[in-house]
């Protein structure tokens, strides 16, 4: 994969392993070594707020080996009807602090490594350092451009969602196969703050980009590459849009890296 | 001429009801058209920000439509 130099073949799973994960150890194309690739996996998480949250509850809860947490911001009461991994409790907290304890309550075999750093172009290089995929949570464009750009120049793979109201959209880079962020994004747009949303929404979008990161991670299934998926819970639609490279983008530059 | 279009979420309620929908996600539009000036033809009003994906690249503004092309018309979502 990407960005990894491991060897995801040499983790052995322990009889506690087979048992915590052995419902999805029964998934024929997944397995024991599929669960061994989790295992061996470290993932960021850019934003631990309305995608981030689930995103992070359900790849600890799948054994992720490692997740990193980058999220400068602290919880607010707002936040709570969708930032599920928040409390009232937390309220002034770094969101990667709370988030870091109830994901370890969730799964203490699963490393948490919360950063409550920006992401920017200084940054993100050692952010991504290690990094086996990327899932992009966060709340506005300019940053996605950053996360974007250090993906592509690292060779990571990253797992796009994005949210209004009861829409979302998906859909998985693979840098040197597939459409950019960039690719697709004009550069010079930002959205409304606050932005309308219902809970339900991000949870739906992180929901799926857990779907993807499991199948890149261990390797089966098809990923929603090359493709949009866009769903609009308003009117219960679900459409795809398909996308090629930007052969001007001045990120990937729309050809094999 | 005829082209596919499909305009998804928010964007669709410009574009209900349009005399240019001739059949089933079917437009008829006019020859040499521009992306921009395809927007303004739905009548999705400039300011709502747009991703216009013919033939499954990000088209600019200046872009010439032709006949057979698909069109997806979206905004993007920001939030997260």
């Amino acid at each position: 994969m990407a960005g990894s130099g491991k060897d995801f073949s040499t983790s052995p799973l322990t009889e506690e392993d087979l048992v915590r994960y052995s419902r999805q150890i029964l998934f024929p194309a997944f397995g024991e070594e599929g669960q061994r690739k989790l295992r061996q996996a470290h993932v960021l998480i850019a934003g631990v707020g309305g995608l981030g949250s689930p995103v992070s509850i359900y790849l600890a809860c799948a054994g992720i080996g490692k997740l990193t947490l980058v999220d400068s911001d602290a919880v607010e009461l707002s936040n709570l009807n969708r930032q599920i991994l928040h409390g009232e409790e937390d309220i002034g907290e770094q969101k990667v602090m709370s988030a870091a304890r109830k994901l370890k309550k969730l799964n203490s075999t699963v490393e948490i490594n919360p950063l409550a750093v920006r992401i920017t172009p200084e940054s993100i290089p050692g952010l991504l350092r290690g990094i086996n995929l990327v899932v992009d949570c966060l709340d506005n464009m300019k940053t996605r451009f950053i996360l974007n750009e250090g993906c592509v120049q690292a060779g990571i793979a990253l797992i796009h969602g994005g949210i209004a109201g009861m829409i979302g959209e998906i859909t998985t880079i693979i840098p040197g196969q597939t459409p950019c962020f960039a690719c697709i994004f004009p550069r010079d747009v930002e959205g409304k703050k606050p932005f309308p949303v219902f809970g339900c929404t991000p949870a739906l979008i992180a929901s799926l980009q857990v779907m993807e990161a499991i199948k890149l991670l261990a390797g089966f299934g098809e990923l929603l590459t090359g493709k949009m998926l866009y769903i609009n819970g308003e009117r219960m639609e679900c459409t795809q849009a398909p996308l090629q490279k930007n052969k001007a983008c001045r990120v990937c530059g729309g050809g094999n890296i | 001429m005829i082209v596919e279009i499909k305009v998804f979420s928010t964007l669709k309620r410009y574009v209900a009801g349009s005399d240019m929908l001739v059949g089933d996600n079917r437009w008829e539009i006019p020859e040499g058209i521009t992306a921009r000036e395809l927007g303004k033809k739905l009548k999705i009003p400039d300011k709502e920000i747009k991703i216009i994906i013919i033939n499954g690249r990000k088209a600019d503004d200046a872009h010439v439509l032709n006949e057979g092309d698909s069109v997806y018309i979206f905004p993007p979502l920001m939030g997260g």
